[in-house]
């Protein structure tokens, strides 16, 4: 009689946790009633694991929005009941490198921007939309708006909306600030965001002696 | 030969007959090389580098690919750096969630003259926690499950004490000197293949990375195929030959060593595979790891294990060692869709 549980998919994983004994943690989806939900699991028995895995949960609602499955504990959803899985698998990757026990603080919708040497704003438009704003105008801030929105667009799975160059929006239809607010960071580094999913991915495969350094 | 009429077979009886195209009641799942994950790693507490290292380890973390994942071997040589180790070559053992490597940019030999097999290349630690793996699996599931070991081909080891560059360029370059360094390199096959049987192995893998990518079928013809033959007399138990890559040119060669098997990768399609090796060696495979073992999900895996079945490829699998970070999910998909095959599809 085998050990592994029946979680669904696994659709993110942290092959070795920092700050847990170097343990993996997966993410793993199922859908019930055409509602995906997600859940962290570990098959590490190592003390502490059980700790971490309730933080992160409470990470994950904090910082992303998600919410207690009411009928399945240990079980996470959107309110929208959609899955937006390109960011929370990012986002998920990213909190994992908090400490447990760090303080949590919901990511704002303005950061400074180095490269348009401004704040750059997100603003809920309502309905899931949003647009990306500068309280100062020029070219770089011009192009640097149009890189944050195509950011987002890219990495949250976000729609831009037609002839409103600067506007976007989810299509669930649903707000989801907090989200946006963790991804504000990666969308405004997309490259270098693409450049790591790159690393991660190469991660862990054997090649062919000839294919080694 | 499928002939679903058969009393129930073991694992062992299975897979050993497939090895040798004899009738089996279902085709079996067989891993020549490793389905070690990092999460069986957790499951178990046998954690890469460790798990490489230590025995007791190594079994335990081996067995998971039939207890958790319902395969019909259990091959505990996860790396491809085991001999290279004892041999004397300088190694990168990284952490969990990656493989160990050689330090090839430090070779060890230069000149056949400085090739040397260790008097303690059996009891060398990274080669006797080996042996001693089988022994702890032979004991805990004896004539249950197929215990398959490992032992790299002289044109491995050549890349790993030479250095890649090197090695190919000295085949370029002087094609006798290679045979020469290639004959002195055999014997720590043979030497680390006899003790595995010796330790309680049914199959032998045998990688030999004369890959498709840097080596030619031509290539393997003039300085492989005639050793492999060898090796058949030389390791008295049934060998699946590993190469990765587009290996279609040199199947036919292979098909005439007389090797129990080949495990073929998914550059190669199952049907032109199975039409060029003619019912004269046993294909296993070759289900892709990168992109479908990896990425994609149980839908997509079970798809091509039924390629496999309906080409007739006798024993169904990863085409090489998995990603460590593969789902588990989409390893116990492999079983289930040979399950579903038999029930479904299967003539006999």
């Amino acid at each position: 009689m085998g050990k592994t549980l029946d979680l669904g998919l696994r659709v993110e994983l942290l092959s070795t946790d920092p700050h847990c004994h170097d343990v993996s943690l997966g993410l793993y989806r199922q859908v019930v009633d055409d509602a995906p939900r997600f859940t962290i699991h570990s098959y590490s028995r190592d003390s502490g694991v059980e700790e971490r895995i309730a933080y992160l949960n409470k990470v994950m609602e904090t910082m992303l929005g998600l919410e207690e499955v009411a009928t399945a504990p240990g079980w996470l959803q959107f309110s929208c009941r959609r899955q937006h899985l390109r960011p929370l698998k990012r986002a998920f990757l990213d909190l994992c490198k908090l400490k447990t026990g760090t303080p949590l603080e919901v990511k704002p919708l303005t950061a400074f921007d180095k490269k348009a040497e401004t704040e750059l704003t997100v603003v809920p438009l309502g309905n899931g939309s949003y647009r990306t704003t500068a309280g100062s105008n020029n070219e770089k801030v011009t192009r640097r708006l149009a890189a944050l929105t195509r950011g987002f667009v890219k990495l949250c799975e976000m729609e831009v909306i037609q002839d409103e160059k600067n506007d976007f929006r989810f299509p669930c239809g649903q707000d989801h600030h907090v989200l946006l607010g963790q991804m504000t960071y990666r969308a405004q580094n997309v490259r270098a965001t693409m450049q790591e999913e790159e690393q991660i991915a190469a991660r862990g495969k054997l090649s062919a002696p000839s294919q080694q350094n | 030969m499928i002939q679903q009429s058969l009393k129930p077979m073991t694992s062992r009886q299975r897979v050993l007959a497939a090895l040798s195209r004899q009738p089996v009641d279902r085709t079996p799942i067989c891993n020549p090389t490793s389905v070690a994950t990092v999460e069986l790693m957790d499951l178990v507490d046998a954690r890469f580098p460790e798990s490489n290292r230590n025995a007791e380890k190594m079994a335990r973390l081996a067995a998971t690919g039939y207890t958790e994942l319902g395969f019909d071997t259990i091959m505990p040589v996860f790396t491809i750096i085991q001999e290279s180790s004892a041999l004397g070559c300088k190694m990168q053992w990284e952490g969990k969630d990656n493989w160990p490597t050689v330090k090839m940019n430090e070779p060890i030999w230069a000149e056949p003259e400085d090739i040397s097999i260790p008097a303690n290349f059996l009891t060398h630690p990274d080669t006797k926690c080996v042996l001693d793996a089988i022994r702890i699996l032979k004991k805990e599931f004896g004539d249950e499950v197929a215990i398959i070991g490992k032992t790299m081909g002289p044109w491995s080891l050549g890349y790993h004490c030479f250095g890649v560059e090197k090695f190919l360029l000295m085949s370029l370059d002087d094609p006798d000197k290679t045979r020469r360094c290639l004959e002195k390199m055999k014997q720590a096959t043979i030497e680390f293949g006899r003790a595995q049987i010796e330790a309680g192995a049914d199959a032998i893998t045998l990688p030999d990375h004369a890959t498709g990518d840097l080596v030619s079928g031509e290539y393997y013809d003039r300085f492989l195929k005639e050793m492999h033959t060898q090796f058949v007399e030389d390791i008295p138990i049934p060998i699946i030959l590993h190469i990765c890559g587009r290996t279609v040119d040199r199947m036919d060669y292979i098909a005439q060593t007389g090797m129990a098997a080949f495990h073929y990768d998914s550059k190669n399609k199952p049907v032109e595979s199975m039409e060029t090796v003619t019912q004269r060696i046993s294909l296993v495979g070759n289900i892709n790891n990168p992109e479908t073992l990896y990425s994609k999900g149980p839908e997509e895996v079970a798809a091509e294990v039924l390629e496999n079945l309906d080409a007739g490829v006798q024993l169904v699998g990863p085409e090489c060692a998995i990603p460590l970070q593969t789902p588990i999910e989409n390893l116990k998909a492999i079983p289930e869709a040979v399950r579903w095959w038999h029930a479904n599809r299967s003539e006999n």
